[in-house]
């Protein structure tokens, strides 16, 4: 499922909220594709409310990433019209179902284009579809906040596509650039599934230590769900590595720190955001124990806030939508649904910094408001500082936005620790471009 | 049409048998029949088989001999009349309740399992199969123990009765025509049958071995055994057989001792004679 | 030298694994001619019985027990009750082989529908390791390998030195054979669908101890190189299945040492094909067609 290739950011945290999305795929099922739900508070009589669409998959193995999108834009919408919209308009969050597969997005997308006089933005988060669904977007002006990692939009050229998370590649340099200025070994044994999403890591890695000076010391690709690894441990440790850089399954994962924990390693090992998820977590427990867990295990995850104004609006406004949010509460410290939140509040920004809720007038202005002089977490925030005639620099929930010439903002990443998931130690855009080489 | 005057009334044929014989036949077979879509194998057979004989059945090819044994044996279910065996209605059981009552078959075409030693075809043909109930088959040393139960001390002596310790463990596969029938003659004498149905035990066996069968068949039978035997060597049967049962175009033709038989003309006609045909 | 060591070791470990199962898969299909697809999901029911009934066990032996007995249960059931009904009216062995696929299915969706599709842990105890020659081998390990050995020898003694094995080995060969030989085909079939469900319970909790994780679809996941051990050893042969294990834990070990750990599967296919090229039925069986299903 998760294993299958393209969507190699969904593999994330996807098995931790299936058990989530095993009723509510079906629920949001019957409605997919068309479905209209206001968020918070509707004015009576005011002008056209506006829609955003979440253009996620809602059924299908990835239903759990639809409705992180949809989560996130609900909670933005209604911390928008809770401050009183955008010129007079109120907004509502639309869910557009993709099923996570080409052959049904393209036509999903045309469909909303054509039947939604109102939609003024989209946001997204689709790896695999994104060479088939942008174009149709850019075509429309409609512009697309995206936390889709598709590589070839690492060099985009749409001018309504924006993304403010790095493409899949540079996870691989993150890895690297954490080796080296977060624990300051230098020998790294990569041990990765050889499914495509964890194989996606290694050439970012591996290109990555060249740059940062650092030793690839083993590099194993893994079979999935064997019953013992106990050779390839063995094979790994006599290349006496420092630290253990990994990506697999849980169930791969399982046995082969269970195998490693045997053989005697007590050393650290990093995981990507692959690894991430309640079922990894149980695997790697049962593994190895919790306190070596927690101790030794890091994971490289992109940085998402837990304090700070940002984060306490947007966990407000989370728990104020009520019915529309199903479990707030886990939802909190979720990247993907903090995105779309971050996404849906700078299109609204935009909007109001450019005076216009037409798309080709205000998609300029969703680059213009993370350039300003007045640091602003919130919508509220940005829509006083505005008013006032200044200029401003959303800096939301996601952290700061600074987009490259192609329309791409890397964002920050941190090692988080695995239990708890707080941030241990952050890994800086400019460690991460010195992995990269530039 | 009254082809056999007791058949239908139980009552008269019991007492026609109180003149004759103490005891009721181990075996009696009544208006038995049986079809293959449009060919009557065997058609309102009847005949005894009594204790303590070796009773003959012959006739010409597709006479319906080795039909009447697989009905008997429950290889083939009837489809009219009566087998009882000690009494018991046994027509339409299946093969294995047959055999556990006692009654083992040989088959025309030798029949082993090529994939078991000799030792152990015959350790298979042991019986009663005492492991009927589940329960009873995993908890009763009988069943677990081929060794301890004496069966293995049982299957060696019969082994050298046929002078054939010397094969005893290869695989039976490996075995000639002659062998397999041995084997299958030695695996049926395991479970002390009550009425051993032999079909042609004698086929494609070199005479030397025949006649060492034919003597050890005789001591079989001089030791109790009753045997219903199909088979076509006349010299043998004469030698083995009394009575002799004489079938043709799926019925029973006549019966009586091989003497008798000869003088009967309806007989000579239709097999002894050497025509064959019918 | 430790390498090739920890080869032979732990090729040996995963082949004891896989024995259990193959073993159990193929002196079922072997006596009753019923290809059980529902194997590997019943392996998972085991896995799941044991971990709900005795709140996951740490000891091995209490767990093995209870894998056994729900297994030799649940194979009963499916395999003498649910299979019995479909031959007793006549169902080929194609159509049977569908009816288990549809049980299989039944049972992995059925055990998602009420546990959800996360995967559920094993806690790590802190096991006892042992040091052979630098090789680290872990008292589960250790246990599932002397447990195998166990196994294997008991099958074998029962199939070769008791009466009932006879039965069941006679019942292979030739069902209405065995008939006239006063076994009762319906008694045969229904403890061997014991066994055979006893050794695939035992197999699954090994199997879900030993990985520390399961989930729905670990059982039918490793049935598929479950059954590939029984086919390349012979299909109804129980002593080929070892064999077939054997080969498919040390090859699948070796590949991974000497040329790279995501070759490993690929070996053991490609010796499977390999095998059946030269010898289609497999190393130790002689051809069985045309073989009645035993009701
Ligand atoms: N299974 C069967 N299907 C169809 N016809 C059969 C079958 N078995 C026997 N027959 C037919 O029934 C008749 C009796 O056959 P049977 O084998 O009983 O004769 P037989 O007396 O044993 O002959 P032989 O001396 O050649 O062995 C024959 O016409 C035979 O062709
Ligand atoms: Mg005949």
């Amino acid at each position: 499922m998760s294993r299958g290739g393209h969507r190699a950011r969904w593999s994330a945290a996807h098995g931790a909220r299936l058990a989530l999305a095993g009723g509510l795929g079906l629920t949001l099922a019957a409605c997919a594709g068309s479905a209209a739900t206001g968020g918070g508070a509707s004015p009576a009589g005011a002008s056209a409310t506006l829609e955003i669409a979440a253009f996620s998959p809602f059924t299908g193995p990835n239903a759990p990433y639809g409705y992180f999108q949809y989560t996130g834009c609900v909670a933005a919408v209604h911390a928008i019209n809770a401050a009183g919209g955008v010129t007079g308009h109120h907004f509502t969050c639309t869910i557009v179902d993709n099923r996570g597969e080409p052959a049904d997005a393209v036509p999903a997308a045309n469909n909303m284009v054509a039947s939604s006089p109102h939609l003024v933005g989209i946001v997204d988060g689709d790896s695999g579809l994104m060479s088939a669904t942008v174009p149709l977007f850019n075509q429309a002006h409609i512009p697309d906040l995206s936390a889709g990692g598709d590589v070839q939009f690492d060099k985009n050229i749409y001018p309504y596509f924006w993304r403010t998370t790095p493409g899949d590649d540079v996870a691989g340099y993150t890895l690297a650039a954490y080796v080296k200025f977060g624990t300051g070994f230098t020998r790294i044994a990569a041990v990765f599934g050889n499914d495509q999403a964890a194989q996606g890591n290694v050439p970012g890695l591996v290109s990555g230590a060249r740059h940062l000076g650092l030793h690839i010391a083993v590099s194993e690709s893994i079979a999935l769900d064997q019953t013992t690894y106990a050779t390839e441990v063995q094979k790994i440790l006599a290349a006496h590595p420092q630290v253990i850089v990994t990506e697999s399954d849980p169930q791969t994962a399982g046995v082969l720190l269970g195998g490693l924990k045997q053989a005697g390693w007590t050393g650290p090992i990093v995981g990507t955001s692959g690894t991430l998820g309640i079922d990894y977590d149980k695997a790697a427990i049962a593994a190895i124990g919790k306190a070596a867990y927690e101790a030794r295990f890091v994971r490289i995850i992109q940085y998402a806030q837990q304090s700070g104004l940002a984060w306490q609006t947007w966990k407000s406004a989370l728990f104020a939508a009520g019915s529309l949010v199903k479990d707030p509460a886990s939802d909190e410290t979720a990247i993907y649904a903090e995105l779309p939140y971050d996404h849906t509040t700078m299109l609204a920004l935009a909007m109001l910094a450019a005076h216009s809720t037409n798309p080709v007038t205000f998609n300029p202005y969703i680059e213009k408001i993370t350039q300003g002089r007045t640091v602003v977490h919130t919508f509220a925030q940005g829509k006083a500082a505005l008013a006032a005639g200044k200029t401003i620099d959303y800096v939301g929930v996601t952290g700061q936005v600074s987009f490259d010439k192609y329309h791409n903002s890397a964002g920050l990443w941190a090692a988080e620790n695995p239990v708890t998931n707080l941030p241990e130690k952050l890994v800086s855009a400019r460690d991460v471009t010195a992995a990269e080489g530039h | 049409m009254t082809t056999s005057p007791g058949a239908s009334h139980p009552a008269a044929g019991e007492t026609a048998l109180a003149g004759s014989q103490a005891r009721p036949p181990l075996l009696r077979v009544e208006g038995l029949a049986c079809h293959f879509g449009g060919v009557l194998a065997v058609q309102d057979a009847t005949f005894d088989v009594r204790h303590g004989t070796i009773t003959g059945l012959i006739g010409p090819n597709g006479a319906g001999k080795s039909t009447v044994i697989n009905l008997i044996s429950g290889s083939t279910r009837p489809g009219q009349g009566s087998v009882r065996f000690n009494g018991d209605e046994i027509a339409g059981q299946r093969p294995h309740e047959i055999a556990h009552r006692g009654i083992v078959r040989t088959f025309q075409q030798a029949n082993v399992f090529g994939g078991l030693t000799v030792l152990e075809n015959l350790l298979v043909g042991a019986a009663p199969w005492r492991g009927e109930r589940v329960s009873a088959a995993l908890g009763r040393k009988q069943a677990w123990s081929a060794t301890q139960s004496g069966l293995l001390d049982q299957a060696w002596d019969i082994l050298r009765r046929f002078g054939l310790e010397g094969i005893a463990n290869d695989y039976a596969r490996a075995l000639s025509g002659g062998q397999r029938r041995l084997v299958e003659l030695m695996r049926a004498l395991m479970a002390q049958p009550a009425l051993l149905l032999l079909d042609e035990p004698m086929a494609g066996v070199h005479p030397a071995l025949a006649a060492s069968i034919a003597d050890r068949l005789l001591e079989m039978r001089d030791a109790g055994m009753t045997m219903l035997m199909v088979e076509h060597e006349l010299r043998l049967v004469e030698k083995l057989c009394d009575p002799v049962v004489v079938m043709a175009r799926g019925t029973v033709l006549a019966e009586g001792s091989m003497a008798e038989l000869q003088s009967n003309q309806e007989v000579v006609d239709a097999y002894l004679g050497g025509g064959g045909g019918g | 030298m430790t390498l090739l060591l920890g080869i032979v070791i732990f090729g040996v470990y995963s082949a004891a694994l896989l024995a259990i199962g193959a073993v159990g898969f193929t002196l079922q299909f072997g006596v009753t001619n019923v290809l059980n697809l529902a194997f590997g999901s019943i392996l998972t029911a085991c896995i799941f019985a044991e971990y709900g009934l005795t709140g996951h066990s740490t000891n091995l032996w209490i767990a093995m027990a209870v894998g056994a007995a729900s297994g030799a249960v649940l194979s009963l059931l499916i395999g003498h009750v649910v299979v019995g009904a479909f031959l007793r009216r006549g169902a080929t062995g194609f159509g049977i082989a569908m009816v288990t696929i549809a049980i299989s299915l039944m049972v992995q969706f059925g055990l998602e529908a009420i546990q959800g599709p996360d995967i559920l842990s094993y806690s790590a105890g802190s096991q006892a390791t042992m040091n052979i020659g630098g090789v680290v081998l872990s008292s589960g390990q250790l246990t599932t390998i002397i447990v195998a050995v166990l196994a294997m020898a008991a099958v074998q003694v029962l199939l070769r030195m008791t009466k009932f094995g006879l039965a069941m080995r006679a019942t292979a060969a030739d069902v209405s054979l065995a008939r006239t030989c006063a076994v009762s085909p319906a008694r045969t079939r229904a403890v061997t669908w014991l066994i055979s469900g006893a050794l695939c319970g035992i197999c699954g909790v090994l199997l879900g101890i030993g990985e520390g994780s399961f989930s729905a679809s670990t059982g039918s996941d490793f049935f598929i190189t479950l059954a590939a051990a029984a086919v390349l050893g012979g299909i109804g042969k129980p002593a080929g299945a070892m064999i077939g294990a054997l080969i498919i834990g040390i090859v699948s070990q070796a590949a991974a040492a000497v040329i790279a750990p995501s070759y490993k599967t690929i070996a053991a296919w490609v010796i499977l094909i390999a095998v059946l090229v030269l010898r289609p039925q497999g190393i130790l069986a002689e051809f069985a067609a045309d073989r009645e299903l035993v009701a």
